[in-house]
């Protein structure tokens, strides 16, 4: 008597699923929600302060935004201006950074050897924070190329890093279907390595692009010229002009998340075949 | 039943860190025939295909392949492996190809073989599916199929069932014959299942837990499909596993 | 059915020597690899004793320089008198205090949110903006509205809690289904699943996100101290030689803030080494 075996179809999974409509505008209620109680809270921990004069208000805060969006700041620097200075330096150093990011990791990613003996310089220089490098930058360094160091400094190690660890995780497996095939190294690397570390490639850079953000407000507070953002919220904090401050602020935070949110985008799109993302 | 000139010739023996896997492991496989190697769990089995697939060089000894020294590069080796293989960004269909582009075969030629083999797993309606969407059963079917589309010295597959429930594995095993049959190919097929080797091999090899060693050599003339309920069938088979235990012994008897 | 020939092979011992399959080690990797290292040492001091020579920059650093500077100051102290001890421990301090803080908070907040999502997500528009401004964007404003110790440690607070907060939250429902259902299945209450389950698996991430809160809040506390200070603290030693041009100093002090940080780092490493033993893999 022979096996008989019936044909069943495999249903193939949904990757992502959108929520249903009830479900959002739910959301969107509580989260303006949670937006009014914030403001209450701050009104209120306003009218708890003694100290009242400096502390921003909710009230204070939009209408200096818009003045700021409107009108410019107090030097008559538009905003716009601002956030191109600082944005251009950000974008010329993160650019940079991912560049020799990506090459040093790789290679010392494949040769392990290299990575091993130059430990002990890149160690320690790791660990300075890219701040620390702001008073040298400061006199040795002029201009654009002052900025655009420590931005390096403070991009290319989260992608560096990020290369180097995602290569020995590789799965080996994958690596043999390529050998058995007849496959050498260069096109292992090709056809393998580099699809495997793409993830982890991008989550690097989303980091990379966060930490360079706050490297250059910090760059722009201690060492500036007269435009960008950090300098912008330095100059209203001398004039004790909190609102300002804070609308720069929220300036600030806005952008940064702007651009996680553009890089976390292009992971979700190009990455259809992972299972997880994370955040 | 092994005829004319051998395929392939391995003499090899091997040590992993201060280990010996392989004591001594000497056979020959001949052309079209479909090889069984049949071993306990962790006896070295995987680091044997490793070796005679040209991925190991052996500590001692060599693997020969029409007479040269086995090598990926140079020889047509397809091989299922144990683990999923499947590689995670690529489609069914890439899965498939990424054998032929190493090969460097491309255009129409290739779209040929690729759709013709996954007709014969029954994947057609997959192909433009990711890993992530399709089940256990189905990686190791894009597995075989990418094995089938390379025009093959040898083909090698290392327990490819292990990991799958007892249905497929049964109706996976009639596909292998089923294609084997079809395409012709000189087999080396690894695993720890007694039934599963007695029910595909043509000749069967079977080894000691580690360090590995021949423990016996059986010639299976029995015809395919082969009926597993057949007293022959189950006659050989319990031989098989009265052998194993006392191979067991002796390794236990002889430390 | 025809009947079945069993050829036997019998077993082969292969000259029953091991020592002929396995082969020996040569020199141990380790010590090629101190000697790899020592070599890039010579190469880096040889590119910088090249660049200060070629360099046409007075203030460029030297290597004599350095070592006269790292002397001076660790025996004498910085020109306004003050140790380098002292500025270490200052900087140290202001760090922990606000560390511990962010800890103690970054963990309790997580630990809620992640244990009832729907505050988290449904203020997302709220924290998701503030999360996002850079700490060192707080300075001004801690500038202006506090004074002192405080607005350090509020620096270092805003420096280090979201990074906990967040590895806090995500680690949550990270933690196997299965393992929850163990304790369930046996009776236990939603108490002892937190206990014995979530707490243990969110441990490590937490230490995780701790070390790297630290790092970020030791790159904060140099900023700051650039920024608005009093006369002590890393971060002031280096603007202020920086101020007086003398850049040997400066990268003294620039090696000693690398040295703290990354004693921070080690230190919590090792912590997570130490008591996570069951984990298989640690991250850099």
């Amino acid at each position: 008597m022979e096996l008989q075996v019936p044909e069943t179809p495999v249903r193939p999974h949904k990757i992502a699923s959108t929520k249903s409509g009830f479900a959002n505008f739910h959301k969107v209620f509580y989260n303006l929600l949670s937006v009014a109680i914030f403001l209450l809270l701050w009104k209120i921990g306003l009218s708890l302060l003694v100290h009242a004069t400096y502390f921003p208000t909710p009230e204070g805060t939009i209408k200096a935004a818009i003045g700021l969006i409107l009108n410019g700041d107090v030097e008559g620097y538009s905003l716009i201006t601002h956030v191109w200075a600082s944005f251009t330096k950000v974008l010329f150093g993160f650019g940079v950074a991912l560049l020799t990011g990506i090459t040093l990791g790789m290679i010392m990613g494949l040769y392990p050897i290299i990575y091993a003996a130059a430990k002990i310089i890149i160690e320690p220089i790791r660990f300075i924070p890219p701040v620390g490098w702001v008073p040298m930058a400061i006199v040795l360094l002029s201009g654009f190329s002052r900025f655009a160091f420590i931005i390096w400094l403070g991009a290319f190690f989260p992608i560096f890093i990020s290369v180097l660890t995602s290569i020995p995780k590789v799965d080996p497996v994958a690596k043999d279907v390529v050998k058995v095939y007849g496959g050498n190294r260069r096109q292992i690397i090709k056809k393998i390595i580099i699809p495997s570390v793409m993830p982890e490639i991008l989550t690097g850079a989303r980091i990379s692009i966060g930490a360079s953000w706050m490297c250059i407000v910090a760059a722009e507070m201690i060492a500036g010229e007269s435009t960008g953002l950090g300098r912008l919220i330095l100059k209203y904090a001398d004039l004790m002009m909190t609102n300002e401050v804070v609308a720069g602020m929220l300036f600030i935070g806005i952008i940064g998340l702007g651009c996680n949110e553009v890089i976390l985008q292009i992971e979700k799109h190009l990455f259809k075949w992972r299972t997880r993302i994370t955040l | 039943m092994p005829v004319g000139k051998p395929r392939i010739e391995i003499d090899v023996a091997h040590s992993y860190d201060s280990i010996v896997v392989l004591d001594h492991i000497k056979f020959d496989v001949y052309e079209n025939e479909f090889l069984c190697i049949l071993g306990p769990s962790g006896c070295g089995k995987t680091t044997m295909a490793n070796l005679i697939a040209g991925l190991l060089k052996p500590s001692v000894g060599t693997v020969k392949l029409n007479g040269e020294i086995v090598n990926p590069q140079k020889h047509n080796i397809s091989y299922v492996f144990q683990a999923r293989s499947c590689l995670p960004w690529r489609t069914v269909k890439d899965n498939v190809k990424i054998a032929l582009e190493i090969k460097g075969i491309s255009g129409p030629v290739a779209e040929e073989k690729i759709a013709n083999v996954l007709q014969i797993v029954g994947l057609q309606d997959f192909a433009d599916y990711y890993p992530n969407q399709i089940s256990g059963g189905m990686k190791q079917r894009v597995a075989i199929a990418r094995a089938f589309c390379v025009e093959g010295d040898l083909l090698i597959l290392d327990e490819p069932f292990g990991s799958l429930d007892a249905q497929t594995r049964y109706v996976m095993q009639m596909e292998v014959l089923k294609i084997c049959e079809k395409m012709k190919r000189t087999v080396i097929f690894i695993t720890n299942n007694i039934e599963e080797s007695v029910f595909l091999a043509d000749r069967l090899i079977v080894l000691s837990s580690v360090p590995a060693r021949m423990i016996k050599e059986i010639n299976v003339n029995f015809s395919k499909p082969r009926n597993v309920t057949h007293p022959d069938f189950l006659q050989l088979r319990t031989s098989i596993s009265n052998l194993s235990e006392i191979a067991q012994d002796a390794v236990g008897g002889s430390r | 059915m025809a009947n079945t020939e069993l050829a036997e092979t019998g077993v082969v011992q292969f000259n029953g020597n091991p020592e002929q399959i396995i082969k020996p080690r040569r020199i141990p990797r380790r010590l090629k690899i101190y000697g790899y290292n020592l070599i890039t040492l010579g190469i880096f001091f040889l590119v910088w004793y090249g660049i200060q020579s070629s360099t046409t920059s007075s203030y460029f650093p030297t290597i004599g320089g350095v070592e006269r500077a790292a002397i001076g100051l660790v025996t004498k102290g910085d020109i306004q008198g003050f140790s380098l001890v002292q500025h270490a421990w200052a900087s140290s301090v202001r760090v922990f205090a606000g560390f511990g803080l962010a800890l103690v908070m970054g963990v309790t907040l997580g630990l809620l949110m992640g244990l009832y999502p729907f505050i988290y997500e449904n203020s997302k528009v709220i924290i998701e903006p503030i999360r996002f401004i850079p700490p060192i964007a707080w300075i001004p404003m801690s500038m202006i509205l506090l004074r002192g110790f405080a607005r350090y440690v509020f620096i270092i607070w805003v420096g280090a809690f979201f990074p906990i907060f967040i590895s806090v939250l995500m680690s949550i429902p990270r933690v196997e289904t299965i393992l929850k259902d163990s304790v369930k299945v046996y009776g236990g209450s939603r108490w002892d699943i937190l206990k014995r389950i979530v707490i243990p698996s969110v441990t490590p991430e937490i230490l995780a996100g701790a070390r790297i809160g630290l790092g970020d809040s030791w790159m904060c506390i140099v900023a700051a101290e650039m920024i608005g200070g009093e006369p002590i603290g890393a971060g002031r030693l280096i603007l202020k030689y920086a101020d007086l041009l003398n850049m040997n100093a400066v990268v003294v002090g620039m090696i000693l803030i690398g040295i703290i940080g990354f004693a921070c780092n080690e230190v919590v490493l090792q912590i997570e080494k130490r008591l996570f033993r069951w984990r298989s893999q640690i991250t850099l």
